[in-house]
């Protein structure tokens, strides 16, 4: 259980930031590399988590499972395949839409990257719901978590940045990414198992 | 007499820039005169060896200067790179539009401003301090009716000038510096744009890489895009070299020499020799012709630096 999540919370942090590194080469044919290009990605991938984390938490209320799980990621994979079927089509729209590259770069990193991201961002705190056994090492756990998640993210960035383009062409990197994704997905999905803390369940609800 | 001057002149410069080649980072005496942070880099003016060279860095190396001039004789080029993009004069007649991709110090659009007087140059540069260097001490100015100066990413320019319909007779490519490549200026779907760019007859010309895994995979890029293509490099390939390419076929490179007679006079004063200039020019395919074209789904340029 513990490490069929573990797993799951890295691949989801390392895969996060491929996509957004690939986002700026994404985007740099079109409203060039510059920092405001960086910071329009950034800005909607910062954005989107804290939706995901809120949608994830809120999700988490209602009889957490695996399964449930396994869908956020199965989820997560299917709105990577219309970015990347998608990807030039919308830069070429928006940059008919606007000559302004930091208003265009916004625009074209949120239709592309807004809804992947949020779905990516209710993994985290999906997790912890999944891994806390006890309120007393509920802080704990959420921070190992978070220690997997980024060192995830770490991992990914550095990666993509250094190997993976070197070594294929974006659109395989993100079709890869949703593969990977959806293999998450299937496993948590058909290997179904209980929350950790099946009694703090029943405690909130006695409260 | 005014010969014997210019002759004077140019054997004091070219000895000034065999001095700069000799010496050693540390024998350098290289004064700051000017230095701003930009958005993208550090841009040093120095003042070494009677000339003003714009760099991205501090440290005194040969190769790291973008642009220089000679205090004493400007119109000399310091670079053989300058003289070797001179040689596109032999391609073009007359031309009425030029673009140029990448200002630096403004050295080429001060040179062609002069070789064709006639021709509006539009010029574009990411980066508002290397314009302002280039108008404070390379002489580039932009307040002639003729000259336009457009502070852009350079793909976002060609393709914004593309759905403007705007055509250039001449397009040069001369984005780059030597410690950071522009990668969606490498590519294929790039190269195809600045074609679509140029009129009929139009020239395309660009400074780029003589050494590196990366020499492979940019020309493979031009010849996908373009078929054939010329080379201007003098001698050694450590320097960079300069591709010339076109939409319609290339001229043959004997048909050449008649130009490079005709143009000997007008660009001694630039200190170039165009019959050994001819001589640089090249249609030798000299690179691996396997190696992976450079798309924007794949272009680690700096990767393969």
């Amino acid at each position: 259980m513990q490490i069929l999540i573990l797993s799951c919370a890295f691949l989801c942090g390392f895969l996060i930031m491929t996509i957004e590194l690939l986002g700026g080469k994404i985007l740099s044919p079109y409203f060039g590399g510059s920092v405001y290009v960086w910071g329009s990605i950034i800005t909607v991938f910062m954005l989107a988590l804290s939706i995901g984390y809120l949608f994830g938490g809120k999700l988490s209320l209602n009889n957490p499972n695996t399964r449930k799980y396994g869908v956020i990621f199965m989820l997560a994979a299917l709105s990577i395949v219309p970015l990347t079927m998608g990807h030039e089509a919308v830069s070429e729209w928006v940059f008919d839409v606007t000559d302004d590259p930091r208003y265009g770069s916004l625009l074209a990193s949120t239709v592309l990257f807004l809804i992947p991201s949020i779905i990516l961002g209710m993994v985290a705190p999906y997790s912890v719901r999944l891994l806390v056994k006890t309120a007393h090492s509920s802080g704990q756990t959420a921070g190992f978590l978070y220690f997997v998640s980024t060192l995830g993210s770490a991992g990914g960035t550095l990666a993509t940045s250094f190997y993976l383009v070197l070594w294929f062409k974006i659109d395989h990197i993100l079709y890869g990414s949703a593969l990977i994704l959806f293999t998450l997905g299937l496993i948590a999905f058909f290997f179904p198992q209980p929350p950790l803390s099946a009694t703090v369940n029943s405690n909130e609800k006695a409260e | 007499m005014f010969i014997k001057s210019l002759l004077i002149k140019t054997i004091m410069a070219a000895l000034a820039a065999s001095v700069v080649f000799v010496a050693t980072p540390e024998q350098a005496k290289a004064e700051i005169i000017e230095q701003e942070r930009s958005l993208y880099q550090n841009v040093y003016m120095v003042e070494e060896y009677g000339m003003h060279c714009m760099r991205f860095r501090k440290k005194n190396k040969n190769d790291l200067s973008q642009s220089c001039i000679f205090l004493d004789a400007p119109e000399i080029f310091v670079f053989d790179y300058y003289k070797q993009a001179m040689g596109v004069t032999f391609f073009i007649e007359d031309p009425k539009e030029i673009l140029i991709i990448g200002l630096g110090g403004g050295v080429l659009a001060n040179t062609f401003g002069e070789v064709y007087p006639d021709a509006h140059i539009t010029s574009v540069e990411i980066d508002p301090v290397v314009a302002k260097m280039a108008k404070k001490y390379f002489g580039y100015d932009d307040s002639k009716p003729n000259f336009e100066t457009h502070i852009r990413d350079g793909r976002v320019f060609v393709k914004r000038a593309l759905k403007d319909d705007k055509r250039y007779d001449f397009i040069l490519l001369d984005a780059f510096n030597s410690d950071y490549i522009p990668e969606h200026m490498m590519t294929k779907e790039y190269l195809e744009e600045v074609k679509a760019l140029a009129k009929d007859d139009g020239i395309i010309m660009a400074n780029t890489f003589s050494t590196s895994d990366l020499f492979h995979h940019e020309s493979a890029t031009y010849a996908e895009v373009f078929g054939s293509m010329y080379q201007i490099n003098f001698k050694d390939k450590k320097t960079n070299r300069v591709i010339v390419v076109s939409k319609k076929p290339l001229p043959e490179k004997r048909e050449l020499l008649k130009k490079a007679n005709e143009l000997k006079g007008k660009l001694l004063i630039y200190g170039v020799d165009t019959l050994a200039l001819f001589d640089a020019i090249s249609d030798e395919v000299n690179w691996d012709t396997e190696a992976e074209v450079l798309t924007d789904q794949y272009s680690p340029a700096n990767l393969l630096k």
